[in-house]
C-alpha cells in the first residue's frame, strides 16, 4: 500500500535512533578530540581484526548450523516443558561473561566433567583452549540465541503448506526442498549477522579460551589501547573498525530480513506435520543434546553456587538492589527509544532506522565509558550518574535486540490497521493508547524481559562511574574474585543468575498475560 | 552483552628513583636490582609506646605520639577541635577503647556545635576497586584515619590499576582527587611523566627489600609475584625447568593486567635478552591467558592448571582466611620480582596539608597493621605486632626489581617478544 | 456530490485514469476485472494511496491532499475492520472519537448503532466472539455512527455465504437510504450490483468510466466488461 499518512509520525523514531547515534558518535568524538597522540593501526592491530573476524564467522556458522537441527525438532514436536525449555534456553545469554566460561569449563576444562568421564574410560582429557575454545564458547551463548531465530522461520511457515506437501505424498526430502530451503534462505542471513555482529566485541571469552595472545580481539586491543598505550586517538580509531564492521553485518542483516524476527518466537505450538513419523527418534536425540549442552554448564554454576551461597557477604543487598534498579532503568529507557523506532521502521522506506539501532552492538562499552566521562565529568561528578549513565548505556547495547522484536510485530499491525486507524482518525496518542500498545504487549513484554536481563549481567561502563558504596551485581562478583573470596563470588553469580532468569520471566509473562485476541 | 573487563587491581607500571643496584653484570642482562633475602622481613625494633594506664595525655606526649603535623591538618575554624580529637586516638593503642571512646565523645560534645557550623574538610583518595570492598582495607583505613584528622575520608574507586591512571590522566588537573592510591612500581614512570604528582616529605622505616627513596611516590605495600600450586604438586624450582616440565600454568595477558605486566618484567629482569627463549619453553606450559588476575586464579581453583601466576601471600590468604593449607607459592631460583605499590598527592590537590597527612597516616600502624589481612601483600612497613602467620613462610632467594624508567622502556619491545613466542 | 478531475494514479507501470462525478446520495458500484484498479480508485478517494495528477473535490472541497481521517469517508475493509482486541462498544466507540471516553450521550449513539444493525446487548463482546455476519454487522454499526456523507465498500462481505451477503447488502442499501449518504461499492457479482446500485463505474484498461445506469449496461455490456463476465 502506498499510503502516505500514517497513524504514528516516524518522526519520534527519527529522533530516538539520532539520539542513539549521537550518544554513539559523540561519545566517539569526546574520545577522538581529548586524544593527544596520533593513533595509527599496527600489525598488532590488524592481526587482532584478522583473529576477530575469524572467530565471529566461525562462531556465527556454528551457532547457526548447530540451531537449525534444533530448531527444526523444536518446531516438530511438542512436549511437556517444551516453552520451559526455550525460556531456559535463554539463560546463557544473559550470564556475567566470567561466570558463563567457569560454568563451561566445569564441563569441558581440564579438570571438567567430559574430561574425568574420558579420564574413567582411560582417554585424555579434551584441551578446550584455542580457536576451538572460543567458538564453543560463542556458540553456548548464541546457539539459543540463533535456534529462537530459526525456530520462528519454521512457525511462520503456514500450516495449509504442510497439507500441501502432504497432499502431494511429499516426504521429508521433498518437503525441506519446497517448504524450509526458502525459509531458511530467508532467515539464516540474518541470524547469522546479528550473532557475528554480537561476537566481534568479544573479550574476556576469546581472551581466557583463547589461550594466548594469537586470540587478540579488537576490544582488548581496545583495552590494550586505552588502559596501556593511554593512546585515545588508537582507540577511538579500532571502535570505528568495529563499528564499519558491524555496520556491513547490519546491513546484511537488514537486506534479508527474517519475516518473524525474535516476535513470538518460541510461543506458537508446533504445526501439525505429516512428513516427519519417522524422524521422532532424531528429533529427541537433537533436542536432548542440545539441551545437554546448554544446561549442563548451567547446572555447574547452580552446583557452585549453592556451596557459596552462605554466608552472604556484606553489600550484597545494596548490590542486588542496585542491579535490579539499573535493570528496571535501562528497561524504561529502551522501551522510550524501542517503541518509537520500531514503528517508525515499520513503515515503507524506513526499514534503515533498524540498522541505526544495531549500531548499538557495535559500540565498545569502553570508548562509550570513556566518551560520557569525560563529557560528563568537567560538569557533574560522574559517581553521581551512575545509575543513568549505566542504564541508558544498557538498553543502548540492549536496542538491536528489542527491535529485532518489535519491528516485524509493529509491521504487521501497521498492515493489519494502518487504514482503519487512518480512516478513523486515530493518531499520535489514541494509536498508541488503544492500539500499537496492547497490540504489542508480549514483544513489549519479551523484549523487555531480555534488556532487564542483559542488564542485570552488564558489567558494561558501571566500572568507570561506580563508586565504592555502588556496585551492581556482576561488579560485586568481580569484586568478590578479587578479594579470593570465589565461593561467594559463584554463590552471588547464582543470586545474578536467579534474579536475571526472574526478572525476564517476570516481563516475559506479563505480556502475554491479558494479551489481547 | 556482559564483558568482565577489569583485572586485579593491583596496580600498574610506573616512574621514580629507586635505590637500584646494578645487576650481576652478564652481558645482556638489564641493570637489575638484587636483593638477598634470608630473613625476607626484617622486623624493625619496636617503637616507643606511649602507651596510658590513667588520666588524660597531656600535650606534649599527643605532639609527639603522633606523627602527623596537627597544626597543618586542619583549617583555621575548629582547629582546637581537630586537634583533641585527632590526637587521641593515636596516642591510645587499641587496649584502652574505653578511654578512647570516653575522649572522643567529650571532644565530641565539647566541639559539637563549631563542628555542626562547619563543612568538614574533606580528602578524596582515589584507589582501586579491591581496595574499598568491605573485605579490603578501605574501611578500616578510613575509619582509622578520620579518627586522627576531623576530616572525611572518601575514597573513590576506579577499576584496577592502570583503569586508576587513565582516569588521572583522562581528569588532568581538573581531577577531584586529593591522593591516587594503588599505582605499581610498573607504572610509576608513567605516572610521574604526567607531571600531575606533587613531592612529598614522607620518611618511614621501610621493610621493603630494597629500600625506597622516591620523591613523588610514598610505598605502601609490597609483593613477590610468584605462581602458586596445591602443596600436593611437586613445583618446579625455576623458570626453566618450569619450560621442560609438563606443568600446566595460567597467566595473565601483560596488556590488561597487573601481574601480567609484572611476569613479563620478571622474565626480563632475570634473563635479559634471552627472556624470549624462555617464552618460547613456556609457549606448551601456559593452558591460557586471561584478562585479568580473577579470571586466571579462579581458572586455576578449578583445577585447570597446576600453578597460577599470584603472589607469594596468595597462600597466606588460604591459611589465614580458610584455614586451608593446601596452596603454596614455588620458589624460583631466578628470584622474584617484586611489586611495591604506591600513593601520590596531586599538584593540584585542594586539600595539600591533608594529603601530606595521609601520606604520612599511610605508613602508620593504624594504616600499615590492616595491609596484611586485608590487601594481601606485606606492609611497607612491619606493624607493631609483626606480622599475621603464614606471611613468613615463603623466603624467596632473591628480589629482582627492573628500575621504572627501564622497565618503562623496554616494554614494548617485550610484549612483542611475549606476543611473537605465544603466537606461534 | 464526488468529482474526479483528471485524476491520475500510477503505482510502478500501472495507470489508472479517472475523469468523473457521482451525485450525491448514488449507490454505484464499481466493477471490473481483477487488476484493473478498483481497489486503487476506491484507496485514492479514501486517501490511502497518493495522487499523481489531478484532483478528488466533495461539494467543491478539494479532498485531493487531506488526511484519510479527515475526509468525509467511511470505509468498510475487505478484512480488519474491527481491532481484536478491543469490544464491539469500543470499536463502535472509536467511530465516534479516536479515543475511547464517550459521553453519555456518545454512549447511547453506540447502543442504537448497535440495536438498529440487530446486534442488541452484544456491544461487551470482542470481535473474535462474534460470527461472520455478526462481525459485518458491527463494522456497518461503526460506518452509522461515523455519519459520513460518502461510503466506500472494498468488497467487506465477500467472505459470507450468499444469503447472509444478501442481507447485509440490504442492511447497507436500508443504511445509505436512512442517511443519504454516497455508496460506492467494489463488486465482482453482477447480481449485487443489480440488487443495491443505481449505477456502474466500469474500471477497466487503465480508465475508470463515468457512472452509467446498471440495468442498461449490465444488459447491454461493453466488450470490456464483456470479457469480464464471461
Amino acid at each position: 500500500m502506498a499510503g502516505r499518512a500514517e497513524p504514528v509520525s516516524p518522526r519520534a523514531g527519527y529522533g530516538a535512533a539520532a539520539l542513539v547515534a549521537a550518544l554513539i558518535l559523540v561519545t566517539l568524538g569526546a574520545v577522538v578530540l581529548r586524544a593527544d597522540a596520533p593513533g595509527a593501526l599496527g600489525r598488532a592491530d590488524w592481526a587482532a581484526i584478522r583473529f576477530t573476524l575469524l572467530q565471529a564467522a566461525l562462531s556465527a556458522a556454528l551457532s547457526v548450523l548447530l540451531a537449525i537441527p534444533v530448531a527444526r525438532a523444536l518446531a516438530r514436536r511438542d512436549f511437556v516443558g517444551r516453552a520451559a525449555l526455550i525460556t531456559l534456553l535463554g539463560a546463557p545469554f544473559i550470564l556475567p561473561v566470567i561466570v558463563a566460561v567457569l560454568g563451561l569449563l566445569s564441563v569441558f576444562g581440564r579438570a571438567g566433567w567430559v574430561s574425568g568421564l574420558l579420564g574413567v574410560l582411560g582417554l585424555e582429557p579434551i584441551h578446550v583452549y584455542g580457536l576451538h575454545g572460543v567458538v564453543l564458547a560463542h556458540v553456548f551463548f548464541n546457539l539459543p540465541l540463533a535456534t529462537r531465530l530459526i525456530l520462528q522461520g519454521w512457525q511462520d511457515i503456514p500450516g495449509e503448506q504442510y497439507r500441501l506437501a502432504a497432499q502431494l505424498g511429499a516426504g521429508p526430502g521433498v518437503t525441506q526442498r519446497l517448504l524450509e530451503w526458502p525459509m531458511l534462505r530467508r532467515v539464516v542471513p540474518g541470524a547469522l549477522a546479528i550473532i557475528f555482529a554480537i561476537c566481534l566485541t568479544s573479550f574476556a571469552v576469546a581472551l581466557t579460551l583463547g589461550g594466548g595472545p594469537r586470540a587478540t580481539t579488537i576490544e582488548l586491543a581496545i583495552y590494550q589501547a586505552f588502559r596501556f598505550d593511554f593512546d585515545l586517538n588508537k582507540a577511538a580509531l579500532l571502535a570505528c573498525v568495529q563499528i564499519v564492521l558491524t555496520g556491513a553485518a547490519a546491513l546484511v542483516a537488514l537486506r534479508v530480513e527474517p519475516e518473524g524476527g525474535l516476535a513470538r518466537a518460541g510461543l506458537g505450538r508446533p504445526a501439525q506435520r505429516w512428513d516427519s513419523g519417522g524422524l521422532l527418534l532424531q528429533d529427541a536425540a537433537v533436542i536432548t543434546l542440545a539441551a545437554l549442552f546448554l544446561i549442563l554448564p548451567l547446572l555447574a554454576i547452580v552446583m557452585d553456587g549453592l556451596a557459596g551461597l552462605w554466608p552472604l557477604p556484606p553489600g550484597l543487598f545494596g548490590a542486588a538492589v542496585t542491579s535490579v534498579l539499573v535493570a528496571l532503568l535501562s528497561t524504561g529507557v529502551l522501551l522510550a527509544l524501542a517503541l518509537p523506532i520500531s514503528v517508525a521502521a515499520a513503515q515503507p522506506g524506513c526499514s534503515w532506522l533498524e540498522g541505526a539501532g544495531l549500531l548499538g552492538l557495535a559500540v565498545s562499552p569502553l570508548v562509550i565509558g570513556t566518551g560520557l566521562f569525560i563529557l560528563l565529568n568537567p560538569v557533574v561528578n560522574p559517581a553521581a550518574l551512575a545509575v543513568p549513565v549505566t542504564a541508558c548505556v544498557n538498553a543502548v547495547m540492549a536496542l538491536p535486540f528489542a527491535l529485532r522484536i518489535l519491528v516485524p510485530r509493529a509491521r504487521q499491525l501497521r498492515a493489519a490497521h494502518a487504514r482503519l486507524a487512518l480512516s478513523l482518525n486515530m493518531q499520535g496518542w489514541p494509536m498508541w493508547r488503544y492500539v500499537l500498545l496492547p497490540r504489542m504487549r508480549p514483544q513489549i513484554g519479551f523484549s523487555a524481559g531480555l534488556t532487564a536481563a542483559l542488564s542485570m549481567g552488564d558489567l558494561g561502563v558501571i566500572t568507570l562511574f561506580a563508586d565504592p558504596q555502588m556496585a551492581t551485581l556482576p561488579l560485586f562478583v568481580f569484586r568478590l574474585m578479587g578479594a579470593y573470596q570465589m565461593q561467594s563470588a559463584a554463590g552471588v553469580a547464582l543470586i545474578l543468575l536467579a534474579l536475571s532468569v526472574a526478572l525476564f520471566w517476570f516481563f516475559d509473562q506479563g505480556g502475554r498475560r491479558h494479551a489481547g485476541a | 552483552m556482559t564483558r568482565a573487563l577489569t583485572g586485579r587491581s593491583f596496580g600498574t607500571p610506573g616512574n621514580q628513583d629507586f635505590a637500584t643496584r646494578k645487576g650481576s653484570g652478564d652481558g645482556g642482562h638489564w641493570p637489575v636490582a638484587h636483593f638477598d633475602v634470608r630473613d625476607p622481613l626484617p622486623i624493625p625494633a619496636p617503637r616507643p609506646n606511649v602507651r596510658r594506664t590513667s588520666g588524660c595525655p597531656d600535650r606534649a606526649e599527643m605532639q609527639h605520639a603522633n606523627p602527623l603535623n596537627l597544626n597543618r591538618l586542619t583549617p583555621a575554624e575548629g582547629r582546637s577541635c581537630g586537634q583533641i580529637l585527632s590526637g587521641i586516638p593515636n596516642l591510645a593503642p587499641q587496649k584502652e577503647d574505653a578511654m578512647r571512646h570516653l575522649a572522643i565523645s567529650a571532644g565530641l560534645i565539647a566541639c559539637a556545635i563549631p563542628a555542626l557550623a562547619q563543612d568538614k574538610p574533606e580528602l578524596t583518595v582515589y584507589t582501586y576497586d579491591s581496595f574499598v570492598t568491605d573485605w579490603g582495607p578501605g574501611p578500616a583505613v578510613k575509619e582509622a584515619f578520620e579518627a586522627t584528622c576531623d576530616c572525611t575520608l572518601n575514597f573513590v574507586a576506579a577499576g584496577d590499576g592502570a583503569a586508576l591512571l587513565s582516569r588521572i590522566k583522562l581528569e588532568g588537573a581538573r581531577s577531584d582527587a586529593d591522593v591516587v592510591l594503588g599505582i605499581d612500581t610498573n607504572l610509576i614512570a608513567e605516572a610521574a611523566a604526567t607531571g600531575l604528582f606533587a613531592e612529598h616529605s614522607v620518611s618511614a622505616d621501610y621493610t621493603i627489600p630494597l629500600g625506597w627513596n622516591d620523591t613523588r611516590f610514598v610505598p605502601y605495600d609490597w609483593g613477590f609475584f610468584a605462581f602458586v600450586h596445591d602443596t600436593d604438586f611437586p613445583p618446579p624450582g625455576s623458570f626453566t625447568a618450569l619450560a621442560n616440565s609438563d606443568a600446566k600454568i595460567v597467566i595473565q595477558d601483560p596488556r590488561s593486567s597487573t601481574p601480567g605486566l609484572g611476569l613479563l618484567m620478571w622474565i626480563k629482569a632475570a634473563y635479559g635478552d634471552e627472556a624470549a627463549k624462555i617464552w618460547d619453553g613456556l609457549a606448551d606450559n601456559i593452558v591460557t591467558v586471561t584478562p585479568g588476575w580473577s579470571e586466571a586464579y579462579g581458572l586455576f581453583l578449578e583445577g585447570e592448571a597446576d600453578m597460577v601466576l599470584s603472589y607469594t601471600t596468595s597462600p597466606a590468604y588460604h591459611i589465614i582466611a580458610e584455614e586451608d593449607m593446601s596452596k603454596a607459592a614455588a620458589t624460583f631460583v631466578e628470584g622474584h620480582y617484586m611489586q611495591i605499590e604506591v600513593a601520590g598527592k596531586l599538584a593540584a590537590t585542594d586539600q595539600p596539608e591533608l594529603a601530606d597527612a595521609f601520606l604520612n597516616f599511610m605508613v602508620t600502624d593504624g594504616f600499615q597493621s590492616v595491609i596484611p589481612t586485608t590487601n594481601w601483600m606485606y606492609p611497607a612497613v612491619i606493624p607493631e605486632g609483626g606480622l599475621p602467620d603464614g606471611f613468613a613462610d615463603f623466603e624467596p632467594i632473591k628480589a629482582l626489581i627492573l628500575d621504572p624508567q627501564k622497565a618503562r622502556d623496554i616494554r614494548d619491545d617485550a610484549l612483542a617478544e611475549w606476543q611473537d613466542a605465544l603466537s606461534r | 456530490m464526488l468529482v474526479l478531475d483528471g485524476l491520475r494514479l500510477t503505482r510502478g507501470t500501472f495507470a489508472l485514469q479517472a475523469d468523473l462525478t457521482v451525485q450525491t446520495g448514488a449507490r454505484v458500484a464499481v466493477m471490473g476485472p481483477s487488476g484493473a484498479g478498483k481497489s486503487t480508485l476506491i484507496e485514492a478517494i479514501a486517501g490511502f494511496t497518493d495522487v499523481t495528477d489531478g484532483r478528488i473535490l466533495w461539494d467543491s472541497h478539494d479532498l485531493t491532499h487531506a488526511a484519510p481521517g479527515a475526509r468525509p469517508v467511511a470505509m468498510l475493509f475487505q478484512d480488519g475492520n474491527l481491532f481484536p482486541h478491543l469490544s464491539v462498544a469500543q470499536n463502535i466507540g472509536l467511530g465516534l472519537r479516536p479515543v475511547l471516553k464517550l459521553t453519555g450521550a456518545e454512549q447511547s449513539r453506540v447502543a442504537q448503532a448497535l440495536a438498529r444493525v440487530g446486534l442488541d446487548g452484544m456491544g461487551a463482546r470482542l470481535p473474535a466472539e462474534l460470527s461472520g455476519g455478526q462481525a459485518s454487522r458491527a463494522a456497518l454499526a461503526r460506518v452509522l455512527v461515523q455519519d459520513r456523507p460518502i461510503l466506500l465498500l472494498d468488497e467487506p462481505f465477500a467472505a459470507l455465504g450468499p444469503a447472509l451477503k444478501a442481507e447485509m447488502l440490504d442492511l447497507v442499501r436500508d443504511l445509505s437510504l436512512e442517511t443519504g449518504a454516497t455508496l460506492l461499492m467494489i463488486t465482482h457479482d453482477p447480481s449485487d450490483a443489480r440488487r443495491m446500485a443505481d449505477q456502474v463505474i466500469l474500471v477497466a484498461e487503465g480508465q475508470a468510466h463515468p457512472p452509467t445506469e446498471t440495468a442498461p449496461l449490465l444488459d447491454n455490456p461493453p466488450p470490456a466488461l464483456q470479457a469480464y463476465l464471461g
